[in-house]
């Protein structure tokens, strides 16, 4: 399981990176952290890592132990749970979905919102904006559905463009905050943009 | 591959995070002030990046609404757009705001209100 979590095949693989940094979360949390004390900021982080890491975690030994060696799509998640875990646990996986779905909705809406102002230049009343945000995408995505696409290819193909955002990003980010960062963060971040910027090549190299 | 990466990667939240919080200013400010010249090569991007999680978080709904229900993926579709009803109501920065992005709840105020005996 620990070679499957940093060996898959591609551009799955790009696509993961970027669905786990997220470059628009990026984006919002350096907006939504302003007059937050630091260390308050640092702890609670850690605190939502730690817990969303055993989630993860959980999810992964779940997914070992019950799909190894299927081919399984998304959808067929819970029919496959239910006669393994019980009802409850294809329930609860149901419920966690929308709830994990909602939730990253409005974090890519509210990112929608600040990357659009800071595109145009114009500040909009925030409920306008929001709206805006998503339905801009709702006609491309429902368009995807009737062409007869699968949502977790078109799941796996925008988070595939996350992946080339990524490191522009992420080096326009570094490069500005290099002088707040000190010498472990400039590190760390570094390290970061060169390891999903070599992803981002490895899969057109190997995809 | 997520869950090492998001243990990896996960420190560049407070790095980030940090970077936001020491200037005064989130990245996009900074970029806006410091990075003026850059602004026609950083903005399309930065749109492409937007559009493309959007669309990917709607799919995401999508399957969960047809999860969760048993309907067709075209009706769950339309129930998806419960998402835009929720983002254009909740006040800015507000409670409920904050707690559907979920990552930046603030304990430390529930934590304050409970020993005032609220």
């Amino acid at each position: 399981m620990a070679l499957g979590s940093v060996v898959s095949r591609l551009p799955e693989g790009a696509a993961v990176v970027a669905a786990t940094i997220m470059p628009h979360a990026l984006l919002l949390h350096s907006h939504l952290t302003h007059g937050m004390d630091r260390s308050v900021h640092m702890w609670q982080t850690l605190a939502n890592l730690l817990g969303a890491s055993a989630i993860n975690a959980s999810m992964q030994i779940m997914a070992a132990t019950a799909l190894f060696g299927r081919a399984v799509d998304l959808g067929e998640a819970p029919a496959i749970l239910e006669p393994l875990f019980g009802g409850l646990a294809a329930f609860l996986f149901s419920v966690a979905l929308f709830a994990a779905s909602l939730s990253a909705s409005a974090v890519s809406v509210e990112a929608g919102v600040l990357v659009f102002l800071y595109a145009t230049g114009r500040r909009f009343p925030a409920a306008a904006a929001r709206l805006t945000a998503r339905l801009v995408n709702v006609a491309p995505a429902l368009a995807a559905l009737h062409l007869g696409a699968s949502p977790v290819e078109v799941l796996v193909y925008t988070q595939y463009v996350l992946s080339l955002v990524l490191p522009v990003v992420m080096a326009a980010a570094v490069r500005r905050s290099r002088r707040m960062l000190g010498a472990a963060g400039r590190a760390a971040a570094l390290a970061g943009t060169v390891f999903v910027t070599a992803m981002d090549l490895y899969s057109f190299v190997a995809g | 591959m997520g869950g090492v990466a998001q243990r990896l990667f996960g420190g560049v939240f407070p790095v980030f995070g940090w970077a936001g919080g020491l200037s005064g200013a989130g990245l996009l400010d900074l970029f806006e002030a410091r990075l003026k010249r850059f602004k026609p090569l950083l903005a399309p991007p930065l749109v492409a990046m937007v559009l493309a999680t959007n669309v990917a978080e709607y799919m995401g709904l999508i399957i969960a609404v047809h999860l969760f229900t048993g309907v067709p993926l075209d009706v769950a579709a339309v129930f998806a757009l419960v998402d835009v009803v929720l983002s254009a109501s909740l006040p800015t920065g507000g409670l409920s705001s904050r707690g559907l992005l979920g990552g930046l709840w603030p304990w430390w105020r529930l934590a304050s209100w409970s020993s005032c005996g609220l």
